[in-house]
C-alpha cells in the first residue's frame, strides 16, 4: 500500500489502476509513515451507474472519494462538494447544486484579484473541524478543470451560491444553511454516523460566517462578497 | 395520530431539526426545521395521541390564550398532514 497525506491525515491506500495512482501522486508520502485510516478494496464497478461513460480509473477515484468521505467524519473531517478560493490567506467555500457555476465563480475571484487569490480546489473541499478553528484542505479531487493545489487555509466563510442578474449577499443562519450542506456532503444512512455528521455540520455552521451570494457571472459578484466579508479590492 | 417512524429529533444550533432515517433524495420531507413549540409537539407525537391531549399539554406548558394555541396547533397538524408525516 502507498501512503498519502490528505487533510492532515495519513491514509494508506492501494490503487488498482495507473490512473488512480497518478491522480493521487502529488499527495504521496513515505510508505513507512504511521497511518490513521485505510482505504482499500473500493468497488470501482459500483460507480458504473453514476459514471456510465467513464474509464475504470475514473470510476476508481470516484469510489476512493466515496470511501474516504465515509470514513473522514470519525476523524472530525468532512468532504463538501464546494469550490474554494483562498483570498489573502483565508479560505471561502462556495456550495451550490451542480451546474450553478461554482468553479466559474471561483475563477472570477482570480480574474478580479489576481495574485491575492488561489483556487484551493474547484470541486471538493475537505474541512477539519476543531472547537475554535476550521481548516480547509486542498485534495486530489479537484473537478474536471483540475483546479487546485495541495495546501490549506483557515476557513473564513461558507457561501451558498445562487445565480442572479444582480449581485448581492445576505447572511444565513445555521438552520437555513443545513439543507444545502446535506446536499453538498456525503450524508450517511446509519443513524450513529448521521449524528456524527450533523454534529460536525453544527460545528461548521456555528463557527464560520454563512452567506447566500446572489451572483451574476461577472466580477461584480466578487466585489459584493468581498465587501460582505470585510475585504476590499 | 402519531408522527411517522424514522425521524430523529435533535438540536441544531438555535433550532430543532427532525431528520428522516430514509435516503435524502429530497430534503423537503427528510429534513424538517422546528421551533421550540413545534419540537415539543413533535416529541408528543412520537407516541400515539390525539388533538385534545396535545392541546392540553400545550396549554399546560405555554402561557398563551387557549384559542391562540389551538389555532397554532391546528396549523402545525395541517402542515404535517399535508407533508405526509402523520399516521392517523
Amino acid at each position: 500500500m502507498n501512503v498519502y497525506r490528505i487533510a492532515d491525515l495519513n491514509i494508506a491506500c492501494s490503487t488498482q489502476t495507473a490512473y488512480a495512482a497518478a491522480f493521487l501522486a502529488a499527495y504521496e508520502i513515505a510508505p513507512d509513515a504511521s497511518v490513521s485510516l485505510i482505504v482499500s478494496d473500493v468497488k470501482a464497478d459500483d460507480e458504473a451507474s453514476y459514471l456510465p461513460e467513464a474509464s475504470q480509473g475514473v470510476r476508481e477515484v470516484a469510489a476512493l472519494l466515496r470511501e474516504l468521505a465515509r470514513q473522514m467524519p470519525s476523524f472530525d473531517r468532512l468532504m463538501l462538494h464546494a469550490a474554494t478560493v483562498v483570498c489573502d490567506g483565508v479560505a471561502y467555500a462556495f456550495i451550490a447544486p451542480s451546474g450553478t457555476g461554482k468553479t466559474t465563480h471561483a475563477t472570477l475571484w482570480k480574474t478580479a484579484l489576481g495574485e491575492r487569490v488561489h483556487i484551493l480546489n474547484g470541486d471538493k473541499l475537505f474541512v477539519h473541524l476543531r472547537d475554535n478553528e476550521i481548516t480547509a484542505y486542498g485534495n486530489p479531487w479537484c473537478g474536471k478543470e483540475r483546479l487546485g493545489y495541495n495546501g490549506c487555509a483557515p476557513l473564513g466563510g461558507l457561501v451558498l451560491l445562487t445565480r442572479s442578474e444582480r449581485a448581492y449577499a445576505e447572511p444565513l443562519t445555521p438552520a437555513q444553511m443545513l439543507p444545502h450542506l446535506l446536499c453538498a456532503t456525503a450524508f450517511p444512512q446509519a443513524q450513529e454516523e448521521r449524528e456524527r455528521v450533523l454534529a460536525l455540520l453544527e460545528t461548521l455552521t456555528t463557527s464560520c460566517p454563512l452567506y447566500q451570494l446572489y451572483a451574476p457571472l461577472s466580477t461584480d459578484a466578487v466585489k459584493v462578497m468581498l465587501t460582505a466579508i470585510g475585504g476590499t479590492l | 395520530m402519531k408522527i411517522k417512524n424514522g425521524f430523529a429529533l435533535r438540536r441544531f444550533a438555535d433550532k430543532w431539526i427532525a431528520v428522516s432515517a430514509h435516503e435524502l433524495a429530497d430534503t423537503r420531507n427528510t429534513l424538517i426545521t422546528l421551533n421550540k413549540t413545534a419540537a415539543f409537539v413533535w416529541e408528543l407525537l412520537q407516541t400515539d395521541t390525539d388533538r385534545a391531549s396535545l392541546l392540553a399539554a400545550l396549554t399546560a406548558r405555554f402561557e398563551a390564550d387557549e384559542a391562540v394555541i389551538a389555532a397554532d396547533l391546528d396549523a402545525f397538524l395541517q402542515q404535517a398532514r399535508e407533508a405526509g408525516l402523520l399516521d392517523e
